[in-house]
């Protein structure tokens, strides 16, 4: 029965994160007065990508055609150990508790570099060396927040973790948990390139996440596109099942109509959250490059900060 | 209160009075009005001395040593404003009017015979406070922009030293559940916290006397602020913030305490000796010498009896003798222009009634006898001899002779040297003030019994 | 009442960080007054706690909340019109240590205030949480060193008043309203001063380039 829910979850995900995405650039468009895009335009783009023909660079070796595959693979593995559609571990969730998830999400943004490296060109240079900069300060905040997340329950299972905070509300209202959420939430935006970190153009004086895949043709381009989608996807429901509203998430007695029903909800909250991310991107503006690394120290701060609350208050 | 009581008040109500008519915009006024308010808070301060029993009520704690401190307040205020009427035209560029100069000036002296007479050990910060506040217009007076960057380091670091201050009173309150000295003399609490609070204390009041390691800020002031400004910071400013010292140090002397506040002296006096052999501004150089004195009425109170009418000699004598000093560099600067003791020379022949007073003057307050200060410091060393035994009064004894010599070679440079370079001018005005003062603390020197009998109370071991 | 103490010192921990983010003068002045918004909810927070109904804490929280929170910005604001013709631009020209590092140092401190509480004075007062004002007070004294404006200066400073204000309220009883007025008194004195003074210093600052401190040794 648990491989039924993991196959529901795994479909979840991959049909649906490219929606999102949809979303998103639509309420954007829509909050500035323009008309913007249809919601499903993400799915055309990825359906005309697949009959593109692919271009490879001569100068590259074997590691840049098979990057965006293993990323891909690396995400629909998260997708099932993760808590996203059910509050109980499905059949493979003990492969990996929430740091090895974390590691797991470092692991591919590492591949992805490397892949794009290796096409010699000069903005897949530019785009990783940022990404990598950005990345070497807020991977380890990712860290800090899952392990401060974890001494909730004393353990490091996302799954135990939605149930402390589901049931008693001490810890749900405390300071740590606050601290944390409000860093992941910070973390959220670096990670899935929204503002103020990232803009949407392709302005090279800015570009972080947008210029990794820059020599990309084809179907590599639609499977490193959608790769980005479902990242975003399981960041974005990580953030809502486990931190910000661990509420109503399908649990063992609700059987399969229970875990349907929450598929519905879960698709509620994501646009509310999707939502909120449309209004800060119109509401702010990018931040110079450098500026991206205090911004980290804050959110490394805050995610400290949330140790200290704890030593303070509980130990 | 009855009327006897309200007497205590007279000297802050005489300054404040002053304060508020030098608002009054008429031309000379407020000269003439801080000249008598300072003569009537003096007068009162005589009274305070000489006919006001030691009296302590909820908000007035005045026994043998605020009134002795008082006194002094009074004296140095007077003189300061005697001198100040004639200095003031010697400085160009004025920050502001005169008026309200004299306005701050009798402002800070009411803020400082409020602390002084106090008994709540909060309303003595909240004295303290006020006089970093009226004070640091008065170090700007001249606007130019050393001035302006001393004054403001004054204003930064005084004020950080006090919020350290403030949390020793809240340790302080927090752990006895009250601020009254006369109670806590009685009974204090032992614990930890009340220790600390204060040891704290030492350290936030000495940011505003002067002590090492907090003293960054007084060669700074002294070097820049015009005269009669330095005059009253180190004659009374320097001695009312260790009077909050004393009083702290007499609620609790533990063997931590004095310990710790007999090292902060030692350490002053030691860094302000080794700082005064190379200094070129002979206004900081005396800045130094009077944080040199602040550390020997430190290990003074750190030491009591004996010790305690030791400190209290320097207190008076110092204020009077290093006031006398400022006043004379006060007219060696209007006449020469310029601060740097290489520009100085010729002094005896240009103006020798300044130049003798200076020499005076320097010997006094380096503890030269038959000034006081000496005898404050033999009192100050038999009583540190006879608790601490011979090395740490031989290792003091040594740095004070150090800035002994150094201080006197380098007046006597000033003085001496040069021979008939310039024709005798006519001496400036208000010289006779400083002369006066300087007699005053030579007279001083007899009147050492009636000190001991005013500090009777302490000195009983 | 514990909860609300953490909460709130938390909450004006994070500012203070804030303000050691933020370059432009007028953000830190604005983070402050929020922070000063914050001490005297707590103020008011303490008098209802109290069960004698301590009036006094109330009009200390008023007072609090005028004078440190509206009129000391409010004055500083005013200066800085007076003074620069773009306001809004001011800003630390010279940081002595960029704004990451001085965060990551902000960090250190906070740790190292939470220790010398716990080793110090934790045995004594048994309060766990009165480790937040001393880490709120050394980071305000990290405002105060890392920084050459004469206003952020102030600003630390008043940071530092605000710490004490929460340590004197939570750990011990509070101090008496005399003094806590006199305090809250002396500081708008301060400030009045301090405006006056600064306004010369940054003047002469900007014509020069360069502050004052090799002048003055000599």
């Amino acid at each position: 029965m648990s491989i039924v829910y993991s196959l529901l979850e795994l479909l979840f995900v991959l049909l649906l994160s490219p929606l999102f995405i949809g979303i998103l650039n639509t309420i954007e468009e829509r909050l500035e007065s323009k008309q913007g895009p249809s919601i499903f335009q993400p799915y055309y783009d990825l359906i005309k990508l697949f009959h593109k023909e692919i271009l490879v660079p001569q100068v590259s070796s074997p590691i840049y055609r098979l990057g965006p595959y293993v990323v891909f693979t690396f995400y629909l593995f998260l997708s099932i150990i993760l808590p996203i559609i059910t509050a109980f571990p499905l059949a493979f969730a003990p492969s990996a508790d929430f740091i090895g998830g974390g590691l797991f999400f470092g692991a591919a943004a590492a591949i992805k570099k490397f892949s794009a490296i290796d096409s010699r060109s000069n903005y897949a240079h530019l785009g990783t060396s940022r990404a990598a900069s950005i990345g070497a300060l807020s991977e380890p905040i990712t860290m800090l927040i899952f392990i401060m997340l974890g001494v909730l329950s004393n353990t490091n299972n996302p799954f135990v973790i939605n149930q402390v905070l589901r049931s008693s509300s001490e810890w749900y209202f405390s300071l740590l948990h606050g601290f944390v959420t409000i860093a992941f939430f910070l973390v959220l935006i670096i990670e899935t390139g929204q503002l103020p970190i990232e803009s949407h153009s392709n302005a090279e004086l800015g570009m972080i996440d947008d210029a990794i895949p820059f020599e990309y043709s084809g179907p590599d381009l639609a499977i490193y596109k959608w790769g980005t989608y479902m990242k975003k996807f399981i960041l974005m429901s990580v953030f809502l099942n486990v931190y910000l509203i661990p509420f109503g998430v399908a649990t063992e007695q609700d059987g399969l109509l229970g875990v349907v029903i929450y598929m519905g909800i879960h698709l509620l909250k994501l646009t509310g959250l999707v939502i909120v991310f449309a209004l800060i991107n119109t509401t702010v503006s990018k931040f110079r490059l450098y500026k991206n690394f205090d911004f980290l120290a804050v959110v490394f701060a805050l995610a400290f900060l949330a140790s200290l609350a704890y030593y303070i208050v509980r130990y | 209160m009855n009327t006897t009581d309200l007497f205590s008040l007279l000297p802050i109500g005489c300054s404040v009075g002053g304060a508020i008519l030098c608002l009054i915009p008429i031309p000379w006024f407020e000269r003439i009005v801080s000249l008598i308010a300072s003569i009537t808070a003096f007068l009162s301060a005589i009274y305070i001395l000489v006919f006001l029993p030691d009296m302590t009520n909820s908000y007035v704690y005045i026994d043998g040593l605020s009134k002795l401190v008082l006194f002094t307040v009074a004296l140095v205020y007077v003189s300061t404003v005697l001198y100040s009427l004639t200095y003031l035209k010697h400085i160009k560029n004025p920050l502001f009017k005169t008026r309200l100069y004299y306005l701050l000036l009798n402002v800070f002296a009411s803020t400082m015979f409020f602390s002084v007479s106090m008994d709540n050990i909060g309303l003595i910060w909240v004295g303290i406070e006020a006089t970093t506040v009226s004070s640091a217009l008065l170090v700007a007076t001249e606007n130019n922009n050393a001035t302006i960057e001393s004054a403001w380091r004054y204003v930064i670091i005084v004020s950080t030293g006090l919020v350290i201050s403030l949390i020793a009173t809240t340790f302080i309150y927090g752990s006895s559940g009250t601020l009254s000295i006369s109670q806590l003399m009685i009974y204090h609490p032992v614990n930890r916290v009340f220790l600390i609070g204060i040891l704290l204390a030492i350290i936030g009041f000495g940011t505003k006397a002067g002590i090492f390691p907090m003293h960054t800020w007084l060669p700074d002031v002294h070097g820049k602020a015009p005269a009669p400004v330095s005059a009253i910071f180190s004659g009374v400013l320097l001695p009312v913030a260790l009077y909050a010292m004393a009083r702290v140090i007499q609620i609790y002397p533990s063997s931590v305490v004095t310990t710790f506040a007999l090292t902060l002296g030692v350490l002053t006096v030691v860094v302000a000796a080794l700082m005064m052999t190379v200094q070129e501004n002979y206004k900081r150089m005396f800045a130094y010498s009077s944080m040199e004195n602040m550390g020997m009425i430190l290990i003074g109170f750190s030491l009591g009896q004996g010790g305690l009418l030791g400190a209290v000699i320097i207190i008076i004598a110092h204020g009077l003798a290093k006031s006398a000093v400022f006043f004379f560099t006060g007219d060696v600067l209007s006449t020469y222009g310029s601060t740097s003791m290489g520009d100085v020379k010729g002094l005896l022949g240009r103006l020798p009634r300044t130049a003798g007073g200076l020499f005076m003057g320097a010997m006094a307050v380096t503890g030269a006898p038959p000034f006081p200060i000496f005898i404050g410091e033999l009192f100050i060393f038999a009583e540190l001899i006879r608790q601490y035994g011979w090395g740490i009064a031989a290792t003091v004894m040594l740095f004070l002779a150090i800035a002994f010599i150094s201080v006197n070679f380098k007046v006597g440079k000033m003085i001496f040297t040069g021979g008939k370079l310039y024709p005798k001018e006519k001496a400036h005005k208000a010289t006779w003030v400083p002369i006066v003062n300087l007699s005053l603390s030579l007279l001083s020197l007899f009147f050492i019994p009636y000190f001991e009998q005013f500090l009777h109370k302490f000195l009983i071991p | 009442m514990n909860y609300i103490f953490e909460i709130i010192g938390f909450i004006l921990i994070v500012l203070t960080l804030l303000m050691q983010w933020e370059v432009y003068v007028t953000n830190i002045i604005l983070l402050f007054s929020l922070s000063t918004v914050f001490v005297s909810t707590f103020l008011v927070l303490l008098g209802f706690s109290r069960p004698e109904g301590n009036y006094l804490l109330f009009v200390l929280a008023g007072l609090t909340l005028t004078i440190r929170g509206i009129v000391i910005p409010v004055i500083m604001s005013r200066a800085l019109h007076r003074l620069y013709d773009k306001p809004w631009r001011v800003r630390e020209d010279k940081p002595m240590m960029g704004v990451g590092g001085s965060i990551l140092v902000s960090l250190v401190l906070i740790v190292l205030g939470y220790y010398i509480y716990q080793n110090s004075l934790y045995e004594v007062l048994k309060i766990r949480s009165g480790a937040v004002p001393f880490a709120l007070f050394m980071q305000a004294s990290l405002l105060i060193i890392s920084r050459r404006h004469a206003y952020i200066q102030m600003i630390g400073f008043l940071v530092m008043e605000n710490a004490v204000v929460m340590l004197s309220g939570w750990v011990f009883s509070g101090l008496p309203f005399v003094v806590e007025a006199g305090a809250i008194l002396d500081l708008l004195g301060l400030v009045v001063v301090s405006s006056l003074i600064i306004r010369v210093r940054e003047q002469a600052i900007m014509e020069e380039g360069e502050s004052y401190e090799s002048e003055l040794r000599g």
